[in-house]
């Protein structure tokens, strides 16, 4: 039995949010009519912009001939690949280096300058020691995604309160219980915020791979439609990589909701009450 | 001669910072009888909880040695259940699964009715599957005290166990904690801030000066033949002196701070 002025609030919190959708809604059908509209009187020039009528006939061909398919589905199984192999070994390597603290500060110099090389850089390399194929795709998503994967997770581990840590060993607790009770639950908002950030980077690992391996993927789409000037083409992929990393990413914000159940426990995670 | 329960012998403990040296005890000399309560009072931030930790076998002492059971505090086989000065409840884990933190880690199957009946006798039934956000510093406390408790040590060290509760809950949990630790004969070390609260419960109370910490006065605090708990200590004649002579020992530290509970005694 909920009181009148809670039903009241409810009301008015629904009223909100579809009056987002519907301007969301309303703004992205604007953009899309507006354009339409100035590349048929020919304001816009529709081939060096395309046009939405020419893209969704281009995606409905590509579709019919199962062409679209096989592109999508090398891109998004390169992503998936790279995104859980990076979450892995990132994660794997921040425990590393929280169990020995003395691998942290020798490593800290080498993971600041690498996470501030462009990774990009390396793609010809990686090409010529995998092999122009899937390898150097891989290789390229795990590059530029692990090192901030680490950085993050390890930077979170860092970042629990001592007083934790403590509270385990005074129960008598070891180094294996201290990470399993405390550092890794208390990391969980640090774990998903790096699993988001890990999305799109692999996805831009996976793109410039593509871009340079040139075979298939919708990497090799947009690289091909540019080079035969073929603009519809490219808009086309890169239309549907938004719709794909948007997928990835609620992907990464279910996984969140199913395992922080208690919406208090991520907010709230630094509150130390004061016994005293 | 009777084995000592804990005895620190000539401790010194000075903290290393980047910034300098922390001389926090000065040679410390400490017994402790098994079954006893004592009670730590002193200025704050004078090396209190730094004599737990030492004791509890988290680090070692500069200087000096600390033994628990006649072994070396570290290695020592006896269970010590420590109250941390802050609750550091994980705000993950639900108020039961709070309280049963030191069982699991301890791995202490099949008590789990011991924490659920505990959290209930200290008035937190209806919050077992709550999580510590929603809860009030004292009943945090409360559930911090619970955690201590139910691993059931031979040594329990608390440090200001009672702060955060409010006077009326305050003299109720007194009685009730140290009702069950004397009926089972443990052997306490209890930090507190609060004159009245270390004359009530304890057998001795140890007064130390101001950082870094020497043994300032070893008071034994007798209220006839056996104690009669910190309920009727309170309203036994000698209660009042006792205070004041601890009040005394204190009142050249008042400059810098007040100390809780004089108001309360
Ligand atoms: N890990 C540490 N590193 C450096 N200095 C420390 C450390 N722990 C405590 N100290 C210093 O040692 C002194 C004694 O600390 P301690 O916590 O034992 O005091 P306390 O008597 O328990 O204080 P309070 O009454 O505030 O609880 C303090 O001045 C504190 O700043
Ligand atoms: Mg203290």
């Amino acid at each position: 039995m909920s009181t009148i002025p809670r039903q009241q609030y409810l009301q008015k919190m629904r009223k909100e949010k579809w009056l987002i959708i519907l301007t969301q809604a309303f703004i992205l059908a604007a953009f899309i009519v507006a354009w339409e509209v100035m590349a048929s009187a020919r304001i816009i020039d529709p081939f060096l912009f395309s046009r939405p009528s020419q893209i969704i006939e281009l995606l409905l061909k590509l579709a019919r001939e199962g062409e679209l398919f096989h592109h999508v589905a090398v891109t998004v199984g390169e992503t998936l690949a790279g995104f859980f192999l990076g979450t892995f070994l990132g994660l794997l390597t921040a425990i590393l280096l929280w169990w020995y603290p003395s691998l942290a500060r020798l490593m800290d110099p080498f993971l600041v300058v690498l996470n501030s090389t462009p990774k990009i850089a390396l793609g010809p390399i990686f090409i010529v020691w995998m092999g122009n194929g899937y390898g150097a795709i891989l290789t390229m998503a795990l590059t530029i995604s692990v090192i901030t994967t680490i950085t993050v997770i390890y930077s979170g581990f860092t970042e629990v309160p001592e007083g934790y840590v403590k509270l385990i060993r005074v129960f008598g607790g070891n180094r294996w219980e201290i990470l399993r009770k405390v550092i890794l639950p208390a990391s969980v908002p640090t774990i998903i915020a790096a699993l988001k950030v890990n999305i799109g980077l692999t996805l831009v690992g996976v793109i410039v791979g593509e871009f340079l391996v040139s075979k298939s993927g919708l990497g090799y789409l947009i690289i091909y439609g540019g080079q035969v000037f073929q603009l519809t083409l490219v808009i086309a992929s890169i239309v549907i990589l938004a719709v794909v990393a948007a997928i990835l990413y609620q992907f990464v914000a279910w996984f969140e909701r199913r395992w922080i159940s208690n919406p208090s426990s991520g907010s709230a995670r630094v509150r130390v009450g004061s016994g005293g | 001669m009777t084995e000592l329960a804990i005895e620190l012998r000539n401790v010194t403990v000075t903290y290393q910072t980047p910034k300098g040296e922390i001389p926090a005890l000065e040679d410390i000399q400490l017994k402790v009888t098994p079954g006893e309560f004592v009670a730590l009072v002193g200025p704050s931030g004078c090396g209190k909880s730094t004599i737990l930790s030492l004791i509890a076998g988290l680090f070692e002492p500069t200087y000096g040695e600390v033994f628990v059971k006649g072994e070396q505090s570290g290695r020592h086989q006896c269970r010590i259940g420590y109250m941390l000065q802050q609750d550091f409840l994980l705000p993950w884990r639900t108020v039961l699964d709070n309280a049963n933190l030191g069982l699991e880690l301890q791995k202490d199957r099949g008590k789990e009715t011991l924490v659920e009946d505990l959290l209930k006798t200290y008035g937190l039934e209806k919050f077992l599957h709550h999580h510590p956000t929603e809860l009030s510093g004292g009943m945090r406390q409360r559930v911090a005290l619970v955690r201590t408790l139910a691993v059931d040590p031979d040594i329990f060290l608390l440090d200001e166990p009672f702060s955060a509760l409010d006077y009326q809950t305050r003299t109720t949990i007194q009685e009730e904690v140290w009702q069950a630790l004397k009926s089972r004969r443990k052997t306490t070390v209890l930090v507190t801030h609060d004159v009245g609260e270390a004359v009530a419960m304890s057998d001795r109370v140890i007064v130390l000066t101001s950082r870094p910490a020497k043994v300032k006065r070893d008071l034994t605090i007798e209220f006839g033949k056996e104690h009669p708990g910190p309920w009727q200590a309170r309203k036994s004649k000698g209660f009042v002196d006792y205070v004041d002579l601890i009040w005394d020992e204190l009142r050249e530290y008042v400059d810098r701070e007040t100390p809780a509970g004089k108001g309360e005694t």
